[in-house]
């Protein structure tokens, strides 16, 4: 129970209510401030709840507008239980086209958050106290940000739990993205303090993915995250209609890209400014050049090769060109074409 | 003559040399600083020059990156002639990943500069006072930036002078992009005051590019731009072996854009977040709706539609989702085989 977000409106009213999520602020500008989060409910009948958040990061954008199209074009009759909208919980961040909060904070890094904390604090602690109790589901879309660029894909983490495993599974599929990703847990991060981890540490249903790149939108990436997202809550049962299968969605063979192992996430060797030398799906074998990274202060310095460590996919590029020493440029992916090749892979290692 | 900017290489000499164009500065953290900007040049045989330059806005990546590759593995055997390369004229804006220097400066509205004045105004009056007159022809390398995203093109803007308008087209067509875009004058702003509407008014050959935008570069665009780059000097001559066409290469006819109408021009028309309805390079049917602007603070406000305000194909598209009042979302207009079917004056 928090005291310090409310919302205003009961979200257990059936039909389609909008509001906010008000939290206390208090800015120099405005002492005694309330911050909003723009909050929509739709309730029809029976069937469970499903949470849509976009805008965890601030950058990403295909999240936020498919989940305000959905909230302003979804039909109520449509529904079949309960579809709660979130569609940008980082609304600081969204506006000025950041992936953090203005004082830094990551909100994919504060959970369980913080009752009497900062406002991205108060609203992770109402998140996981109030909000991922009362739903069966929980969707986080993300979409690369400025510095990277993804094939659009759902994707899931590889956690260890059956049960849990075989629900993120079944999540990921029902997107038909062209390709999906797994992968690992981020080393030196506690997983329960992402969104979608702490959701699932709670035993809900989660589906994520990171649907395009760059902090912009195409329309090809729009189309995407929307057919994926109907799809998606279809599949889960919350809105009516058939779930549409790979090839009624024009997709091609399944393919899951695989990014477990540690090698597999290329960091910059050096400062500098990157330059792909590699397409998004490109196949690459261990040993070849990915990209490589200029030194613009020093026109004799050639410039330094970045290479794979791993055989694969490029499911990730760079995005934002000037680079340190560590930044990621690049993700190279196993490329399974099953899931059945995945689990005998896991039986046999 | 600049007395505030020297070149610590002799642009005369034969061969190829690496230098810096070296700019008196004084910042809070080095009272007797010198600004030093990579410059390359090679020279071989008999032949023009050439004046290659990028990163005039900071964001803009591709040019860069085919300039570095020129200057890191052009052959000097393969030069007749001489080329001055600056890979990046905006370091500061390209470091931080901006359009501007970090004193709000956009490099293409300072010339033609100013001997005593900022950085980048000496770099500005050093370009057109000692560089623009002894080169043929230039090429600027541009390329959306972060609030846009271009078909990846060369483009001009449509000359007045005739004559200097045919040598533009011809040098435009030369890069071999499947679109290539012409542009008016922008309103209010003096062209000269713009590193190409100055080039161009000296009566040199020159062709100015926008090769991707968002802020970003990814290997397709990038090859463009080199690929591009090294036809262009094949067609000014500068560098040998025969300049092919984007039919000779086996690709589809270039489209040219004719975007000198004011109708060409998309502006949001509020404040929120941009939906790329219609992408670069998408046909349009006058009245369609190209984009959605989206209210992010109120649940309840129905998006506001942006429509075509003429039929064509969307050259420019958003890139920066974030927008407010007036900043240019869309730019689209006909298309057509060649710029001998613009019409005299656009409606």
């Amino acid at each position: 129970m928090s005291t310090t977000v409310s919302i205003s409106f009961d979200i257990n009213t059936p039909g389609k209510n909008t509001g906010y999520l008000v939290v206390g602020d208090s800015t120099n500008n405005s002492g005694w401030t309330s911050h909003r989060v723009p909050i929509i409910s739709f309730k029809n009948g029976e069937g469970p709840t499903v949470l849509l958040v976009g805008g965890t990061h601030g950058d990403e954008y295909e999240g936020q507008i498919a989940a305000a199209s959905l909230s302003r074009s979804l039909n109520i009759n449509d529904v079949t239980g309960r579809i709660i909208i979130i569609p940008c919980i980082s609304m600081e961040a969204g506006r000025n086209g950041n992936r953090l909060w203005n004082d830094g904070a990551n909100f994919n890094r504060v959970f369980p958050g913080q009752e009497n904390g900062a406002v991205h604090g108060k609203l992770a602690h109402f998140l996981s106290s109030e909000l991922f109790p009362q739903c069966d589901g929980v969707v986080d879309m993300h979409s690369g940000g400025r510095s990277m660029y993804f094939i659009p894909s759902s994707n899931m983490t590889w956690v260890k739990d059956k049960t849990q495993r075989a629900k993120l599974i079944k999540n990921m599929l029902a997107w038909n993205t062209e390709v999906h990703m797994i992968g690992g847990e981020q080393p030196n991060t506690d997983p329960y303090s992402l969104l979608n981890r702490n959701a699932e540490a709670q035993g809900k249903s989660v589906s994520t993915g990171e649907f395009g790149g760059i902090g912009t939108t195409t329309p090809q990436s729009m189309r995407i995250i929307k057919e994926g997202l109907e799809n998606f809550l279809r599949a889960f049962g919350v809105l009516k209609g058939q779930v549409k299968t790979r090839s009624e969605m024009g997709r091609g063979a399944l393919a899951i890209v695989d990014f477990r192992d540690g090698n597999k996430f290329i960091n910059a060797p050096r400062a500098g400014i990157y330059e792909n030398l590699v397409a998004l799906g490109a196949e690459v074998k261990k040993g070849d050049i990915v990209g490589q990274i200029h030194d613009v202060d020093h026109p004799d310095t050639p410039p330094v090769p970045v290479y794979t460590a791993a055989d694969g996919i490029v499911g990730v590029i760079r995005g934002f060109p000037p680079v340190v020493t560590g930044d990621c440029v690049c993700v190279v992916g196993k490329k399974w074409n099953s899931l059945e090749e995945i689990e005998k892979a896991e039986a046999n290692s | 003559m600049s007395t505030t900017v020297s070149c610590s290489i002799d642009l005369d000499s034969p061969g190829k040399t690496t230098g810096y164009l070296k700019i008196g500065d004084s910042t809070n953290h080095s009272g007797w600083a010198t600004y030093m900007v990579p410059i390359i040049k090679y020279k071989n045989g008999q032949g023009p020059t050439v004046l290659v330059l990028a990163g005039n806005h900071g964001d803009e990546y591709e040019g860069q990156f085919a300039a570095r590759d020129l200057a890191n593995n052009l052959d000097i055997n393969e030069v007749t002639g001489r080329i001055i390369i600056i890979p990046c004229l905006s370091q500061p804006a390209a470091k931080a990943g901006t359009r501007l220097w970090p004193d709000g400066t956009n490099f293409n509205r300072i010339f033609p500069g100013n001997e005593n004045g900022a950085v980048h105004g000496k770099l500005a009056y050093y370009l057109s006072t000692e560089l623009f007159p002894q080169v043929d022809a230039v090429f600027e390398l541009h390329s959306g930036g972060r609030g846009h995203h271009f078909v990846p093109c060369s483009h001009m803007v449509w000359s007045q002078d005739v004559t200097q308008r045919k040598r533009m087209i011809e040098g435009m067509k030369s890069y071999n992009t499947s679109h290539h875009m012409v542009f008016p004058e922008q309103p209010g702003t003096d062209p000269t005051t713009l590193l190409p509407g100055l080039v161009e008014r000296l009566g040199k050959g020159l062709v100015t590019t926008e090769l991707g935008g968002s802020g970003i570069a990814t290997y397709e665009s990038t090859k463009i731009a080199k690929d591009g780059l090294r036809n262009g000097l094949r067609y000014f001559k500068v560098i040998k072996g025969e300049t092919k066409t984007r039919e000779e290469l086996g690709f589809t006819p270039p489209l040219f854009l004719d975007l000198r109408s004011s109708q060409s021009y998309h502006s949001a028309t509020h404040v929120g977040l941009y939906e790329n309805i219609k992408g670069a390079g998408d046909s349009v049917e006058k009245g369609e709706v190209i984009g959605l602007i989206h209210d992010m603070d109120h649940p309840d406000t129905p998006a506001a539609e942006i429509r075509a305000q003429q039929s064509g194909v969307i050259g420019v598209m958003r890139g920066f989702p974030r927008v407010n009042i007036g900043d240019v979302v869309a730019v689209l207009g006909p298309a057509y085989s060649s710029t001998d079917e613009f019409p005299e004056n656009p409606e």
